[in-house]
């Protein structure tokens, strides 16, 4: 009954996706290649919005009251929908069909090994469960309550993720622990569907199908969704956001800013992290808005939005006096050491991607030797220079972020590389893809530069 | 066409490679998938039997099963590593008292690579109340209903005399053993 009731969890999860795309960028909700990643990344976030509404409302949270919304919902809209979107072919050729048969089997792995380990340590119970059994247990988002926990916890860790696992919880029951694991399993899934779409929309399909496959078999991707690390759930929402803002550059309409704003968004609520890439997208409609390439009616409301979601939570960190574990208090004092660390951990991070002995080469594969040289490739082609700079650039502001924080962090410098690197590289991979992939590009392939 | 061929051949390697990096994770995935074995005598291949964020798993919901939710719950926990305490014992009031002897903490100061880390928990400890000492024992056993005793003996929690008069053994489940605290 538990598992069934977990189900019903993840099926309206995706259903509360699919509304919200269908709002959005209603062209993705054609195609199911295109409309399952996406729903699969919304509806977390749709449901994370809705539980804080809900308690914000002091509405108890409980099943009903959380999923029966989204299913009148879609009662009302899928009928209109139905007839005003007609579906469009998802799978492309038998390359596409070669790269999405290696997902589903990758993603069904993940999900059949992590249903036999439970959920016992990591970032899904130390920076999420924990604090997701309270909102479980005093059904609502009881900060007061998070901030007497007894056990060291990151209770200002932001709340995407321990709200869903509260939901989960709820369904689960007593078996909460491992119940809960194909929430990392589908957000697994979520990653790989964006990365194959982002191979096969902008390459010929034997190529894409290669770059898909490098990137798939990349071990550490491989691996992951088993563990419960939040790690493949963010950095698909880095891949949504990059992919995004490459469309709107090419068609800014309102509902693909929101849906830029809506990544932003989920990347600033699942991980600390996301606040650069929460500042990547404000910076993307900044610029598209300056150049006059988006209309003010149209950014407006995405920018306005996704300001208000990320100054929300640190407003009630703030507030609750929540905070992060001891072993995390930034040591700011001495500037010219935490430079010198800065610049140590940069170099110690591209140097753990190559695959220089045995573990970097099983976490890493040639994933990074080879993206970095295409990109490389794509940067000394003019075609493709200005695309390539752009997504390396943003890539260079989320490793710096990423080795300011891990040098500010000074007693756990060795152990944050040792054991949190090859996670944290992670998030960078869907720049790198994008750098890298101008380079198979057919070379009389013209396109404008953003 | 030749030059085709060479595309693809050195596609074909690039792969072969890429395979044979992921291997290992791929077949370690295989091998969680057959299933994780719940046996703490013996290690198993996800290395998680044996550890302490395992056993709290398999062994404080059975012990909690007959607790009554507003039963003030007291956790005295051994010198292991932390794990989410509150997650098993919810929504229960709970203390925990956390036991480091100086003989073992002085070892590990020895032997670990970043002390610093070590000596930031036990003064993070001692600041929230959490570090086991003899009046904080006595306090928490004069206000708590059950006390857990997780991967730590009757002997070693340093109960003043008297008081282990108080305590009614009720079960064991692994690591963990809970006791009845009987009023004064």
């Amino acid at each position: 009954m538990s598992a069934l009731l977990v189900l019903l969890v993840h099926l309206t999860q995706l259903l509360a996706g699919w509304l919200l795309l269908g709002a959005l960028a209603p062209e993705h909700a054609r195609r199911w290649t295109a409309a399952v990643p996406r729903a699969l990344l919304l509806g977390p976030l749709a449901i994370a919005l809705e539980m804080l509404l809900a308690s914000a409302l002091h509405v108890p949270f409980g099943l009903a009251v959380l999923l029966l919304p989204w299913w009148l919902a879609a009662a009302v809209v899928a009928r209109r929908r139905r007839a005003a979107a007609a579906m469009e072919p998802a799978v492309t050729g038998r390359e596409h069909l070669a790269a999405l048969t290696l997902v589903v089997a990758l993603a069904t792995m993940a999900l059949t090994s992590g249903l036999a380990q439970p959920l016992v340590a990591g970032d899904g119970m130390s920076n999420s469960g924990l604090v997701a059994r309270v909102y479980e247990v005093q059904r609502s988002l009881d900060l007061h309550a998070v901030a007497r926990l007894r056990a060291e916890s990151y209770t200002s860790y932001p709340p995407l993720v321990p709200l869903n696992e509260a939901l989960v919880f709820l369904a689960a029951g007593d078996a909460r622990s491992w119940l809960v694991k194909p929430f990392f399993a589908l957000a697994l899934l979520a990653l790989m569907l964006l990365l194959v779409e982002a191979c096969f929309a902008r390459l010929p399909p034997r190529r894409a199908l290669l770059a898909a496959l490098l990137l798939l078999l990349t071990p550490v991707l491989a691996s992951g969704g088993t563990s419960g690390y939040l790690d493949e759930l963010f950095t698909a929402w880095v891949l949504l956001a990059a992919l995004t803002a490459d469309e709107l550059r090419g068609a800014p309409t309102p509902g693909r800013a929101l849906l830029l704003a809506a990544a932003g968004a989920g990347a600033l609520l699942t991980k600390p992290q996301g606040v650069l890439v929460g500042l990547l997208c404000v910076g993307w409609l900044v610029v598209l808005l300056a150049r006059r390439r988006l209309e003010p009616r149209a950014g407006a409301p995405a920018l306005l939005g996704l300001l208000a979601i990320g100054a929300l939570w640190p407003l009630l960190v703030a507030a609750y006096g929540l905070s992060a574990p001891m072993s995390l208090a930034p040591e700011l004092s001495d500037t010219l050491a935490l430079v010198g660390r800065t610049a140590r951990a940069l170099g110690m991070a591209l140097a753990s991607v190559l695959p220089l002995d045995t573990f970097r080469f099983q976490t890493w594969g040639l994933t990074w030797l080879a993206g970095l040289l295409l990109a490389a490739l794509a940067l000394v082609r003019r075609a493709s220079r200005a695309r390539t700079s752009a997504w390396l650039l943003a890539g260079a502001v989320q490793l710096g972020g990423c080795a300011f924080t891990v040098a500010a962090i000074p007693v756990d410098f060795e152990w944050a590389f040792q054991t949190g690197l090859s996670r944290w590289m992670l998030h960078l991979l869907p720049w790198l893809a994008l750098a890298a992939l101008p380079a198979l590009e057919e070379r009389d392939v013209e396109r404008a530069a953003p | 066409m030749t030059r085709s061929r060479v595309a693809t051949a050195c596609a074909a390697v690039l792969l072969a490679v890429q395979l044979v990096a992921a291997w290992p994770a791929l077949e370690a995935g295989l091998v969680r998938a057959r299933g994780v074995h719940h046996d703490l005598e013996h290690p198993d291949p996800q290395g998680l039997a044996g550890q302490p964020t395992f056993a709290a798993l398999l062994d404080m919901p059975p012990l909690l099963a007959g607790v009554p939710d507003d039963a003030r719950v007291l956790l005295v926990a051994g010198p292991v590593l932390p794990f989410a305490w509150d997650f098993y014992v919810m929504p229960r009031p709970l203390d925990v008292l956390v036991s480091a002897p100086d003989v073992l903490v002085a070892r590990a100061l020895r032997k670990l690579e970043v002390p610093e880390v070590l000596e930031r928990w036990l003064a993070y400890l001692d600041t929230q109340g959490l570090l086991l000492t003899p009046d904080r024992l006595a306090d928490a056993l004069a206000r708590d209903d059950v006390l857990i005793a997780f991967a730590i003996d009757a002997d070693d929690l340093g109960l003043p005399p008297g008081v282990t008069a108080r305590l009614q053994r009720v079960d064991s489940h692994g690591l963990a053993t809970l006791y009845r605290i009987a009023p004064r």
